[in-house]
């Protein structure tokens, strides 16, 4: 009764089956419906009915699905049974007592390979040891029967007959491995902009890699301390990012327990979490900036003269003239270049809002890299803008800090001047504040999916790489000068190669 | 009666292997510092070159197939180890190129790369296993379809362009290697698998009638349509329709070709070497392909947050090694030496085409860098 049941659970047909749908069921899983969404986008996307139907049949999510889950258990079970069931038969096979003689039976056999040599019985003794060494036997045992007839006896790849059982071992293991993620594993998102910390992650809606609503705590704090990008070093591709990194503090109970460089492809591993780099952008703020403080009237005076030389030049026909102007206009922007250079300078860092000067200080509000449209700034595209709250004799108010004179001058007059502020301050660089999109996973048992696939692989080298097999060779003297040979094999695989090769080494090919 | 033991204590002579390999060798170095120095050789030219000699190996693999002469099979198997060679040099050349751009990384990282690197695994396979079974049938269903891929390929952009942050990785190396030599085992698996139908077809003499040429016709149409139909469609649930219908005509297709090439059974070697040959192939991927998927996984375990996303290229993957692990035992305890589990790999073959273009070009996902 046992034995049905072990052979039926560890039917090979039964086995292929299984295999076979769960490939079409994995082909299910991968297809346009996108996996893992809410019922409501297929409802969107589908219609009420078709909706209905992807949520009774778990198409939304088939790797998941009870069905899917069900077939794997069978698949472990198959692979279990199997191997109990037929194991001991191949190790009995390949490790068990052999007949070392050819047997008179195995003679006549259409199999066997019969050639008959003009050679007396040692030179042909010594050929076949040959050949048969030749065909990767390294040893070859001769048994000799009386002075009339030799046996030979060679076998090799003995071990490859483990492959079945090394290959379904790691199967299981992997399985274990793969299991234990599935019920343990937590996989999430988040985004931390420079400067700041998180201690929490936004959890993957299960069948995607999108975050849903959940939200899982960790049990750490991760600081980031500094975000940067890395460019290839190629005139042709400049600007293209070669890589890009977060130095972070891992923080538990107020004490830094870790820090250190997460980026791409190098992840962070903190109590089983690993942390990856996954993804950047801009928070849309200024990280950092240099500010000028000009004086109001030194500032429109600059800029009254450029008008006027231009307006000149726009309005002169005489070509000499012309020249004379643009001249003109290019001594101003050396005058200007100087001009800003004696300028005094603020720096601003997101870290320190407050900046003193002379006679007033500045606390910055709010900054944007793009205030005319935002979504522009993620493509390069600035037009940066920083809110800052004025104390100046005793008086507070807010001013805006553009990087174009041509608008910071009439908001002086809207801003600054019913206050008598005499500056006005305009952003000369500045440096986007960016994000880093961190990946947090926790996955128990990956060390088994590690052992567990390294053992199939072992394994299926194991049964493929390396052949089981036996030569059995009965040389027998019929005449002086005429030797018979009876050759018969056995090869586990490639039986057609290895006969094609003994062929050959006989010479059997060449009609010799 | 005693017993004695003949240990084989001989070295084999390599001297021959040695001269060959270093003869080759300074072929190869020579013609990459040539064109590397020069300036003037890109290695999409050299890439052509190898095109165009696979193109003329193939016609003489035709050739030799029907007019069954030796001579012009010989010719076509060197020109297929030229064409090997010079898409050495040009995988080299390529690999250097990029050095120079100082953005290198090996030649294996987009579509059209791997259009050349798959070929130059593949061929390399057959040279072997035409040498160790001695016939070149296979090779007359094998080469045209190497000269269509390494000319076809053209069609992408041949541009060499750095590499996006995440694939910068050793795991490139070793990934994406194993992948490929999987891809080009089960390839060669399934030339011989389909040679096996035909001459099955050949000796138990099936007839064919009209319906098999109807069907015949018919289901090349319908590939050729619903083919270009969903290679060039949007990404939506029509275009999977389509995809669906092309897999099937792709799938009878196989099916009516049986009987209408069954004349050409006559020259294919015997039903049980090409059903070994299939194995061989199988056998030599299996064990590759299944590192490659741990391979991959253990980079996603760096790269992507996990070491298994049900990204469709893994999907893909995992069913194709399904499928193959379905014909190993079918076929090594199953007994099914014959018809089912040759069918088992043309539908594995399908797969795997999936897994290669339909995923790169349709299914969006986390290996979608490979678009171009």
């Amino acid at each position: 009764m046992i034995k049905k049941v072990v052979s039926f659970l560890g039917n090979v047909k039964l086995g292929v089956a299984y295999l076979i749908a769960l490939a079409i069921l994995s082909v299910l899983g991968s297809t346009y419906i996108k996996q893992g969404e809410t019922y409501i986008t297929y409802y969107k996307e589908y219609g009420e009915i078709p909706a209905k139907i992807i949520w009774i049949t778990w198409l939304n999510n088939v790797f998941h699905a009870w069905y899917y889950q069900l077939l794997i258990v069978l698949v472990a079970i198959a692979v279990i049974f199997a191997t109990i069931e037929r194991f001991p038969a191949i190790y009995k096979s390949a490790y068990g007592k052999v007949e070392k003689k050819l047997p008179e039976g195995a003679l006549k056999k259409p199999s066997t390979i019969h050639i008959t040599y003009d050679f007396e019985l040692k030179k042909t003794l010594d050929y076949i040891v040959n050949v048969i060494h030749r065909l990767g036997f390294r040893k070859v045992e001769a048994i000799k029967e009386n002075e009339n007839t030799v046996y030979l006896y060679a076998e090799k790849g003995k071990i490859s007959r483990l492959g079945m059982l090394v290959t379904h071992v790691g199967i299981i293991v992997f399985l274990i491995g793969a299991f234990m993620g599935s019920v343990l594993g937590v996989r999430g998102q988040i985004e931390i902009p420079e400067g700041e910390s998180a201690d929490y992650i936004r959890k993957y809606r299960e069948g995607s890699l999108v975050p849903g609503d959940e939200t899982y705590k960790l049990p750490f704090t991760i600081l980031l301390k500094k975000f940067s990008l890395e460019f290839y070093d190629s005139k042709e591709f400049a600007g293209a990012v070669k890589s890009y990194k977060s130095d972070v503090d891992i923080i538990k109970n107020g004490k830094v327990i870790k820090s250190g460089i997460i980026e791409v492809n190098k992840p962070m591993e903190v109590e089983g979490h690993r942390i990856f780099q996954t993804s950047y952008g801009k928070t849309g703020e200024i990280k950092e900036a240099k500010l000028l403080v000009f004086k109001y009237d030194e500032l429109l005076d600059f800029m009254n003269k450029g008008m006027m030389i231009n307006q000149k030049l726009a309005s002169e026909t005489d070509e000499n003239k012309k020249k004379e102007y643009e001249k003109q206009l290019r001594d101003l922007d050396r005058q200007w270049i100087d001009f800003i250079n004696k300028t005094p300078k603020l720096e601003y860092s997101y870290r320190n809002p407050t900046i003193k000067f002379n006679d007033f200080s500045l606390k910055v509000k709010n900054t944007t890299l793009n205030y005319k449209n935002p979504m522009l700034a993620q493509q390069d595209v600035y037009d940066p803008l920083i809110v800052a709250g004025v104390d100046f004799n005793g008086k507070n108010f807010d001013i805006p800090i553009t990087r174009d004179p041509f608008v910071a001058i009439p908001a002086y007059d809207r801003f600054s001047k019913p206050f008598n502020f005499p500056y006005v301050i305009l952003i000369d660089s500045f440096e986007p504040r960016y994000f880093s999109g961190l990946q947090v996973s926790y996955f128990p048992g990956t060390d088994l999916i590690w052992l567990g696939t390294v053992v199939v692989v072992l394994g299926t080298m194991l049964a493929f790489y390396t052949v089981h097999r036996r030569v059995w060779v009965k040389i027998e003297k019929r005449e002086d000068n005429k030797t018979d040979v009876y050759l018969a094999f056995y090869s586990q695989k490639f039986k057609e190669s290895f006969h094609e090769k003994i062929k050959e080494e006989l010479g059997l090919n060449r009609n010799v | 009666m005693e017993t004695v033991v003949f240990e084989n204590k001989s070295k084999n002579n390599y001297l021959e292997t040695f001269l060959f390999v270093g003869v080759i060798l300074t072929l190869v170095v020579g013609a990459v510092s040539l064109s590397i120095l020069s300036g003037k050789v890109s290695n999409v030219l050299i890439f052509q070159i190898a095109g165009f000699v696979y193109g003329l190996s193939a016609l003489m693999y035709i050739f030799q197939f029907f007019f069954k002469n030796e001579k012009i099979g010989k010719v076509g198997t060197l020109l297929a180890f030229v064409g090997w060679l010079t898409e050495t040099v040009g995988l080299f050349v390529r690999g250097l190129e990029s050095y120079q751009m100082g953005i290198f990384h090996p030649p294996w990282t987009n579509l059209y790369e791997s259009l050349m690197f798959f070929p130059w695994l593949s061929v390399g396979l057959y040279l072997y296993i035409e040498k160790e079974y001695k016939t070149r049938a296979i090779g007359t269903f094998f080469m045209p379809i190497v000269a269509f891929l390494v000319i076809w390929g053209h069609k992408f952009n041949t541009d060499i362009n750095p590499l996006v942050p995440a694939l910068r990785s050793y795991w490139l190396y070793l990934h994406v290697l194993a992948s490929f030599v999987g891809y080009a085992g089960f390839t060669v698996a399934f030339g011989a698998s389909f040679a096996f139908l035909i001459k099955e077809s050949f000796n138990k003499n099936k007839p064919t009638e009209v319906i098999h040429y109807l069907g015949f016709v018919a289901t090349l149409l319908l590939s050729v349509i619903f083919g270009y139909l969903t290679l060039t469609g949007a990404k939506d649930i029509k275009t999977m329709f389509f995809g669906v219908i092309f897999i099937l005509s792709l799938l009878g297709f196989a099916f009516f070709s049986v009987y209408v090439l069954k004349p050409v059974g006559k020259v294919l070697p015997s039903e049980s070497l090409l059903s070994e040959i299939a194995f061989k192939a199988v056998a030599i991927s299996f064990p590759i392909w299944t590192a490659s998927i741990m391979l991959g996984g253990a980079w996603a375990n760096e790269a992507w947050g996990s070491y298994w996303s049900w990204d469709p290229k893994e999907t893909w993957a995992l069913i194709v090694w399904l499928f193959f692990a379905a014909y190993i035992h079918g076929r090594t305890i199953g007994k099914w030496k014959g018809t089912t589990s040759a069918w088992i790999v043309v539908a594995g073959f399908v797969m795997l085409l999936i897994c290669y273009f339909g995923v790169n070009l349709y299914f969006p996902g986390l290996h979608s860098y490979a678009t171009e």
